[in-house]
């Protein structure tokens, strides 16, 4: 324990105690905020790391889309009608990747995330466009 | 030595293995591989032996990562998510110092190699399918019809998202591998014009100025890059680990 | 990014030792003519580098979840531990000092008190005291006063007394002396006694 600032006595003065177990909190409570800050913080914001994020999500989606279909084709006796329609699919499903990722729609795979500034979602009619 | 860019990519057997006719031979990227896993798990273990109160350096080190991985999952997918952590916290340890370790020269890149970021992505899709179906059954499959949907573009919906969801192991392996090949190659062809201009004479080497400071900017780039993409894939790993905890929309 | 098709120049055959090339036990690195697969997509080195990474992969995970991760959060945890009981212990020392303040405080504005009451005590004791004293030499000099004035009282009545008898003798002899004859003694204080009558 500290020796400092003691009186004669030995006894640590009040005033020094208090000052102490204040400091103590504020520093606790800064640390606490600066974490929850730390962790608000979203993922891959560097310019140059997100756009290689968000073309790799459009990409991947249209060749799972084709592989779908070129399987579908070699399976089925109508060869290109599977590609076509999975390769269109794949290309929808890549432009909703991207825009899950870059925030415009909100993610329901994704926990508390809302989108950046998208009203909130009451009508449940029209949610997933497709031509979008 | 080869000066072109892709050279850096070849696998060459160090010790050849055949097993049936199946080449399994050790090779410079196994030995990256156990080069990674000695190093990470080396520190970590050497770093942790004291168990100070007060943590040294090395021990803080340790100790951040850890912190850093599990505030990571467990923003993503809870406390339950934990479970995974040492799934999540090797996965990002492995890819981060198998990319530091391509940054020194003439060292191999073990995740310049679609096969090798393809079977980590694999593996984590597949364990988030195998936890999803054995901890919920077929209750798993809501996770590919989203809620408030008309019953007309459901089919549609679910296609596409089976799709989409298809696609994340794709998109986890091929985003570490074209940033650490697309990293590596640009390296080699600025240091590739720096020995080829520098070859033309006083001028040259004036002139060689440029590319070698655009390899050391890039370098910096990399090293960011190899922290970036372990985090990414850290991140995504959360994210899907939590649709395998909870998949009701 | 499939640069595999700018490199075709480079080389030497299109497709000749690349598939299936589990057998060339080269054990050395491909020069120029790597046989134009970009390496990343040649299928011969899949398995190798698929097996090898499962065992180092393997090994990794054991050492994390068995050795590393337990050893880190045990650490965090007693850290954790440690402060929030040395926290506690600081709160809990904390309040016994004021306790012990407040107790202090207590005990002097007790012993202020109690002082102004002794101090008051003594005061009336002594004026008590005092007082006694005054009326006790009060009362002793009062005695003393009456104690004298019973004496001339007394000494008064006894020379009035004499008085007349002075008076009796002298006109006795002054009878005596002018008239030649005597006079009884009860004539003489008859007449002595109104005499004062008349004077006094």
């Amino acid at each position: 324990m500290a020796g400092e600032n003691r009186t004669p006595e030995g006894e640590i003065p009040e005033e020094e105690l208090e000052r102490r177990l204040r400091a103590l909190d504020d520093k606790l409570d800064r640390n606490r905020e600066i974490r929850a800050e730390a962790q608000k913080s979203r993922p891959d914001n560097s310019g140059f790391g997100n756009a290689l994020r968000l073309s790799t999500e459009f990409v991947s989606a249209v060749l799972v889309g084709a592989a779908i279909g070129w399987g579908i084709d070699k399976v089925s006796g109508y060869p290109p009608w599977g590609m076509i329609f999975f390769l269109l699919l794949g290309f929808v499903a890549g432009v909703i990747n991207v825009m899950r990722a870059a925030g415009t729609m909100a993610d329901p795979h994704r926990k508390g995330f809302e989108p950046k500034a998208a009203p909130k979602k009451a009508a449940p009619l029209d949610d997933e466009d497709e031509d979008e | 030595m080869s000066n072109d860019p892709i050279h850096q990519f070849q696998i060459s057997k160090l010790i050849p293995l055949d097993f049936n006719g199946l080449d399994l031979s050790f090779t410079n990227s196994s030995l990256f591989m156990v080069a990674t896993v000695t190093a990470a798990s080396g520190f970590l273990v050497w770093a942790t032996s004291g168990r100070g109160l007060v943590p040294g350096r090395m021990q803080s080190i340790a100790e951040m990562s850890y912190e850093f991985v599990a505030s990571t999952l467990r923003d993503a997918a809870g406390t339950q998510g934990m479970k995974f952590f040492p799934l999540v916290f090797s996965l990002f340890m492995f890819v981060l110092v198998a990319n530091l370790f391509g940054m020194f020269p003439y060292f191999f890149t073990v995740t310049s190699h679609i096969i090798v970021t393809f079977a980590l992505a694999m593996l984590v899709i597949l364990t988030v399918i195998i936890y999803g179906f054995w901890k919920h059954g077929l209750h798993f499959l809501g996770l590919f019809v989203p809620s408030g949907v008309p019953g007309a573009l459901l089919p549609l919906v679910v296609l596409i998202e089976v799709i989409s969801f298809l696609s994340r192991p794709i998109s986890l392996s091929v985003r570490l591998f074209a940033n650490m090949l697309a990293g590596h190659i640009t390296l080699k062809v600025f240091a590739g014009f720096v020995t080829s201009l520098s070859a033309l004479g006083a001028v040259g080497i004036g002139g060689a100025i440029l590319p070698l400071a655009m390899a050391v900017a890039l370098t910096g780039l990399e090293f960011l890059v190899a922290f970036l993409q372990a985090y990414v894939f850290a991140v995504l790993t959360c994210m899907y680990l939590n649709d395998a905890l909870h998949p009701g929309h | 990014m499939f640069i595999s098709n700018a490199w075709a120049e480079e080389q030497s055959g299109a497709h000749s030792s690349t598939d299936g090339a589990t057998h060339t036990e080269t054990g050395a690195v491909h020069d120029a003519g790597h046989g134009g697969v970009f390496p990343p997509f040649d299928p011969a080195s899949f398995a190798s580098q698929l097996l090898w990474l499962a065992i180092t992969f393997g090994v990794f995970y054991l050492l994390m979840a068995r050795i590393a991760i337990p050893r880190i959060s045990s650490i965090l945890e007693v850290r954790r531990d440690r402060i929030s009981q040395d926290l506690d212990e600081a709160n809990r020392m904390r309040e016994e000092a004021d306790a012990a303040h407040a107790a202090y405080e207590h005990e002097l504005a007790e012993a202020r008190k109690n002082a102004t009451a002794i101090a008051q005590k003594a005061n009336d004791e002594a004026k008590a005291a005092a007082e006694a004293e005054r009326q006790k030499t009060e009362a002793g000099l009062a005695e003393k006063l009456a104690e004298a004035e019973a004496r001339i009282a007394g000494i008064r009545a006894k020379a009035l007394g004499d008085v007349d008898e002075i008076a009796a003798g002298t006109a006795e002899t002054i009878v005596k002396e002018l008239l030649g004859g005597t006079v009884t003694k009860a004539d003489l204080a008859k007449a002595v006694s109104e005499a004062a009558k008349q004077g006094a």
